[in-house]
């Protein structure tokens, strides 16, 4: 088989093999968008009634809106606190948990145990440990004489956001501590043993080691974490309702409640639209700058077919 | 990179301790809450309960309609494990191990999935399946949690694949065996560590899912533990506590036996070896 022959058959393998994965994100993420894109541009209010088009109406109605102005602003916000803060911490507890100690393997199966379980278990958790009665965090802290009153860790606008990014860093962070020390368990031990030969420190080995090795995971873990976390909606619905007042209102809960308790479709999904464009951009952007690490390598099969 | 000072092991076995206890703790704390009468819950609570009592778990059991949402979350989970793992292998051997222009677009168009804001296009997705008949169906559930298991998954099953040596579809080249039959009877059995954690994933987004199966799933005798569980707990003026806790502790134990038996193998399967 000439060389040629080789290259275009494991070319055409390799498109029939992803080909019902491309089909399947077609049909549940292309089409919707395109069906939104339609929505947007309507008067719907509800799923199958009569509406008529009205252009871009509904985004210069949600550009002069306040609520979604500032919705916006806490949804960037909450990818600050979440995405970046958290691809941050697992990081650094990965690099902890990296080296051998007593009980290792007890912590790499069951650190994971907080993203396994519904969201609806860690909303049950966490609304009963801050409960201001009778929850476990106040009881003790009133007990020890820390506090006087009881935090409100849900009901005080200034704090809520706050307690929500912890657990919705408590449901993530250890996920993305196990791709992190997966990445790590993957760097080569001789390369290790070389930089220790050579003297290099703790310092030297990450920077020089450690960090390039890694850098790949890094990079995929801190866009699809920003864009995970961009889209949280089930922990905050189940916790807050976007409350106290619209403390909490990041713009999927915003939308989701306009579509379904605002019965107004069509502006709810103009509002997913704009917010889908801001992802985009910053995807590419983020892609842009970080080309490199995009490009799959593999040199597996140059010469296959000698 | 070693560290070599005993204090500085000391410290991190602190630091370790410390985070496993912010993970775990609430786990045990709901656990202890689900054998408290309710009444014991709204009062100033001993660490240790005062009085055990099995009623919330009486209410859960036999008075809910647990048993009917854990069969629903399993449908649509097994659905979810058995349509993902073969896109995901199909889909991470060719864009770890084949090669064709495009490659690195198409992998990353596949991650551009997650860059849909889920909550906000459920609206467009309930038409969509409303029109394929999708809607109110475990099967239409399962196909929206496939295509959010399948790109991560493919990107997670890369370091297992990439640790495979060429040689491998080198050698069944040089015997004539065409690549299908490599994938199948070659790399497939060797990537089996790799292949059970990405089942383990596309089993917990599934498990874990809950704003579809809200849109999606209608009927409440197709709801999914998820759903149920908030209907009941959040559904309420007042929550029951006691309630609640043993609802958690229902909802979180399938997961706990699955991590029992495979929880071992997730970071294994997802690493390139060196993990024993």
């Amino acid at each position: 088989m000439s060389q040629r022959d080789f290259r275009s058959r494991d070319a055409r393998l390799g498109l029939y093999l992803v080909l019902p994965a491309v089909m399947l994100v077609i049909l549940v993420v292309i089409l919707p968008i395109l069906s939104g894109i339609q929505i947007s541009f309507t008067s719907q209010r509800v799923v199958g009634s009569e509406y008529e088009t009205v252009g871009l109406k509904n985004y210069f109605d949600l550009f002069a809106d306040k609520e979604f102005i500032s919705s916006l602003g806490r949804s960037a916000a909450w990818v600050l606190g979440n995405g970046l803060f958290q691809t941050i911490v697992a990081l650094l507890i990965a690099l902890l948990i990296n080296q051998p100690f007593k009980g290792q393997n007890f912590v790499r199966t069951w650190i994971i145990l907080p993203w396994a379980v519904p969201a609806a278990v860690t909303a049950i958790l966490w609304r009963w440990m801050f409960d201001a009665t009778s929850g476990i965090i106040n009881t003790s802290m009133m007990r020890l004489s820390l506090i006087e009153k009881p935090i409100l860790f849900l009901a005080n606008p200034e704090i809520a956001g706050i307690s929500l990014t912890f657990v919705n860093s408590w449901r993530y962070v250890p996920f993305l501590t196990i791709i992190f020390l997966a990445a790590l368990a993957s760097v080569p031990e001789e390369e290790y043993e070389a930089a220790r030969v050579d003297g290099a420190g703790f310092w030297l080995q990450f920077k020089s080691i450690t960090f390039p090795n890694i850098l790949p995971t890094l990079t995929v873990l801190g866009l699809v974490g920003t864009l995970w976390a961009s889209n949280v909606f089930d922990i905050i619905w189940m916790m807050t309702r976007g409350g106290p007042g619209v403390a909490t209102t990041t713009v999927p809960v915003l939308m989701y409640d306009t579509a379904f308790y605002g019965y107004n479709i069509s502006r709810a999904s103009a509002g997913a639209i704009i917010f889908l464009l801001l992802l985009v951009v910053f995807a590419l952007v983020f892609i842009f700058l970080n080309r490199r690490q995009f490009i799959v390598v593999s040199e597996t099969f140059k010469d296959l077919s000698k | 990179m070693n560290t070599s000072f005993p204090g500085i092991s000391m410290l991190r076995f602190v630091i370790i301790s410390l985070i496993m206890f912010i993970i775990l703790a609430p786990f045990l704390w709901i656990l202890l809450a689900s054998f408290r009468p309710n009444m014991e819950l709204v009062r100033n609570q001993t660490l240790i309960p005062q009085n055990i009592t099995l009623e919330n778990y009486v209410s859960l059991f036999a008075k809910s309609a647990y048993w009917q949402w854990v069969i629903n979350s399993s449908i649509v989970a097994i659905y979810t494990v058995v349509l993902s793992l073969p896109l995901i292998v199909a889909g991470a051997y060719s864009v770890y191990r084949t090669q064709y222009r495009g490659r690195n677009v198409l992998s990353l168009f596949l991650l551009s999935v997650y860059i849909f804001p889920t909550a906000l296009l459920v609206v467009p997705i309930f038409k969509i399946f409303t029109g394929l008949t999708l809607v109110d169906s475990h099967f239409g559930c399962a196909l929206m949690n496939t295509a959010f298991a399948v790109p991560f998954g493919i990107w997670l099953l890369q370091a297992f694949l990439k640790s495979l040596p060429p040689e491998l579809e080198e050698a069944a080249s040089v015997d004539g065996i065409g690549r299908m039959r490599t994938l199948f009877q070659i790399i497939i059995p060797q990537a089996a560590p790799g292949i059970i954690a990405i089942a383990m994933f596309a089993f917990i987004v599934s498990w874990t899912e809950y704003l579809f199966a809200m849109t999606l799933l209608l009927s409440n005798d197709l709801h999914t533990l998820p759903i149920g569980l908030t209907g009941i707990v959040f559904g309420q003026y007042r929550v029951n506590w006691g309630f609640a806790a043993a609802g958690a502790v229902g909802s979180a134990l399938p997961v706990f036996i699955l991590f029992l038996i495979v929880g071992r193998w997730f970071i294994r399967g997802i690493s390139a070896g060196a993990i024993k």
